[in-house]
């Protein structure tokens, strides 16, 4: 038996109800570790060019890595991807919990869910066996519900469930799924490919540990050795007391607190919606994730009107930004109810937070009207405004329908010059760090495989000083934060091959520096992979492992017709920032279009930002030469 | 003696030295290591673990700023009237 993976997937057809148990080789787990490498390898490899990302033919998959379900704190999200319904790249989005241990120990590395069912149905998995389940009497339910009952009927208190809520069966173009109701793989609308596949819930449960690590004594050493240092890192006991809401106050003083769609980056009543204002108000506890000391989650319980259930969790930092300052609205317990709702129906609080923002701003320049909303008058900054619309979105409901489609198709249907405001790059919508005042996460927005996306690369802030950390990177020298020349280039092609090996093998980006809440550093990761594995791997085989899959992502979207034209940003980003500490300023485009380009030379892509076979071969991705370029070879 | 403007951006140091800022006075020739010596004194020895690394450098989470400019030498002379931001390197979250 191997150590750190068990080399089995399960592959679920549910056009024909078959389940059946694949044996992989530990070639494959060594190329491609976990995670996004193995969600890329399935994709690139299995799905047809141009596939409809809501039709049977879309893949929806659930990852492991080989560390995942060793005791160590930061080591334990579940990857899920398929194509994006948002997006039509690729995607993956993580969530944290114990979901991904679970079912490394219930026997599998892998879930492949593919075709889709005629009615609905979940997937139970217990200790190496699966099944399909009638899910009809579930169909509709809210996430919470849905869960409680699934435990309830299997009689599987201690079950972890992957749940979608009513938005992903209304096919809401980023609906998410929820991880026992309040762990979210959140971006890219996976819950969509659910929800398309009929698909209401995979279930699993182990009574056993079906997997091996290599050197279980160094694995609990090293856990041992987080758990007496985290609290001599400022940044850690930052997150462990105020979760990553601790970023608004800080982000709002610097002038890139996203705010009113984007128009400014400081928030007059920031302080209202700040770190220490949650634990003030609404905080009731902090939560965690599977053998992690730090418990950066809250959760809270917001009062009349807004009355919430902490078992939905509670806002964290992008949520908080995103129905808060980017709506003009100051009220924790309406931002705490809006993330519940979110939670609950099963959408993505991040892209919901901006579509409802986008429309704010529509209505207040005259793009629309009430005839548009169906009577409902909208104005930024207006609770009662926000929630209503956030209710039609999770519904489809009038038009919540046109939002459901995401800002980028939303503004194609309203037209009269909406996509001015529509903020997003390929499709998604922008999370809630404003790149004109940090360039580089510009850069990854516009760079990243799955679209607009903060967890690509560490921001600027973080190069601006060098620290041990940053070298075993190979990252020398500091790096101003608006800088765009090719030292910034440079260290944010190794942030995203860091950040790659991340998502690969399923780890919490804020648990390993370079991160300010970090405390394991990259020499940590080798030890924990080699102590799970009895390899011997080192930094640089690990993070060609991230470079692989993130030219995979990359080949993935270049075959399906994504080019140099979609790496780049929303032109609200080159134009000056309205109000607040940064007022005035911009990103250059014509700067920031030779900084792409140099990263695609960094990176070894062509001038449409496609890996080059030379890159290919270096990775060993010979099938993806065969299959980009077979029309020249 | 000079006096030099601090400021504590994360909230967990505005928890520890109850000040988001303060006018800190240090000796004519003081160094930032005079001046982190003088917070930790003035606000208590939690804070060192915090700012400085076994090896009594600034710790590699935190990121001090003297007049705009961002500074890893704990050896910096301050001059009167110096403004330091001392914060952390906040990042995607």
């Amino acid at each position: 038996m191997p150590y750190g993976f068990t080399g089995k997937w399960l592959r679920v057809d549910l056009s024909t109800g078959s389940i059946r148990v694949e044996s992989v080789g530990e070639e494959v787990y060594r190329e491609y570790l976990g995670g996004r490498g193995l969600v890329a390898y399935v994709l690139f490899r299995e799905l047809k060019p141009r596939v409809d990302p809501l039709s049977p033919e879309n893949k929806l998959i659930f990852a492991t890595s080989v560390i995942t379900g060793a005791p160590v704190p930061g080591v334990n999200r579940v990857v899920v991807g398929a194509k994006s319904p948002l997006t039509g790249t690729y995607c993956e989005s993580e969530a944290g919990g114990y979901f991904a241990p679970e079912l490394k120990y219930a026997g599998f590395d892998v879930v492949v869910v593919e075709g889709a069912s005629e009615k609905p149905v979940y997937l139970w998995i217990r200790d190496g066996r699966a099944e399909l389940r009638d899910a009809s009497h579930l169909w509709g339910k809210l996430t919470k519900d849905a869960t409680e009952e699934i435990k309830r009927e299997l009689g599987e208190p201690l079950a972890r469930v992957a749940c979608i809520g009513p938005a992903g069966e209304k096919l809401v173009k980023f609906a998410n799924i929820m991880f026992d109701h309040r762990y979210a793989a959140g971006r890219g609308g996976l819950g969509a490919v659910m929800g398309s596949k009929k698909l209401k819930a995979v279930v699993v449960r182990a009574t056993k540990r079906s997997v091996q690590f290599y050197n279980e004594k160094r694995l609990v050493e090293l856990a041992k050795w987080f758990y007496e240092n985290w609290r001599k890192q400022l940044g850690a006991v930052s997150r462990s007391t105020y979760g990553t809401a601790e970023l608004v106050a800080p982000l709002n003083r610097d002038g890139t607190l996203p705010t009113l769609n984007f128009r400014g980056g400081s928030f007059e009543r920031a302080d209202e919606i700040s770190g220490e204002a949650l634990n003030k108000t609404i905080l009731v506890n902090r939560s965690t994730c599977f053998a992690c000391s730090i418990k950066c989650k809250p959760d809270v319980r917001a009062k009349h009107p807004y009355e919430t259930d902490p078992a939905y969790g509670g806002p964290e930092y992008e949520t908080i930004a995103a129905f808060g300052s980017l709506c003009g609205v100051s009220d924790l317990g309406v931002i705490a109810y809006a993330n519940q709702v979110c939670n609950a129906y099963g959408v993505d609080t991040i892209s919901a937070g901006v579509a409802v923002a986008f429309a704010l701003e529509l209505f207040e320049r005259g793009v629309i009207s009430e005839k548009d909303t169906g009577g409902l008058k909208l104005r930024l900054g207006d609770p009662e405004a926000l929630l209503r619309l956030l209710h039609m979105i999770v519904n489809r409901e009038g038009f919540g329908d046109v939002l459901a489609e995401g800002v980028k198709r939303a503004a194609e249907i309203i037209g009269r010059g909406a996509e001015k405001y529509a903020v997003h790059v390929k499709g998604r919508e922008v999370p809630m760090h404003e790149p004109r005042g940090k360039v580089g996460v510009g850069l990854a927005y516009a760079l990243s495989p799955i679209g607009a996306d903060h967890l690509q690369a560490s921001h600027d802030p973080t190069f601006e000083r060098v620290a041990e950390h940053l070298v075993a990177l190979g990252i020398t020298r500091p790096v101003n934060r608006l800088s765009l020349d090719y030292e910034k280039v440079r260290v944010v092609y190794y942030g995203m091959l860091w950040w790659s090996l991340l998502d690969c093998l399923g780890i919490c980006k804020f648990t390993f520096t370079p991160h300010s809440a970090g405390v394991y550093t990259p020499n940590h990761l080798v030890e924990i992979v080699n102590a799970a594995t009895g390899w011997q791997v080192s930094l640089w085989t690990l993070l060609k492992a991230g470079e692989r899959a993130l030219n995979l992502a990359r080949a993935f979207n270049a075959r399906e017709g994504f080019t140099s034209r979609d790496d780049t940003l929303p032109d609200r980003f080159f134009e000056e920032m309205e109000f607040g500490a940064r007022k005035g300023q911009r990103i250059d485009r014509a700067e920031f279009e030779r900084a792409i380009k140099l990263f695609y030379e960094i990176a070894g892509w062509d001038e449409e930002g496609r890996p080059k076979p030379a890159k290919l071969y270096e990775l060993g991705l010979d099938y993806v030469v065969r299959e980009l370029y077979s029309d020249k070879s | 003696m000079i006096r030099v403007r601090v400021k504590y951006i994360p909230e967990i140091l505005q928890s520890v030295t109850r000040v988001s800022e303060e006018e800190v006075a240090v000796g004519e020739n003081a160094t930032l290591r005079d001046l982190i010596e003088t917070i930790i004194h003035a606000h208590g020895e939690k804070l060192r673990a915090w700012l400085l690394s076994e090896k009594r450098e600034l710790a590699e989470n935190v990121l001090v700023i003297v007049n705009g400019e961002v500074v890893t030498k704990l050896e910096r002379r301050l001059r009167d009237g110096d403004v330091v931001v001392v914060t952390i390197p906040f990042d995607g979250g």
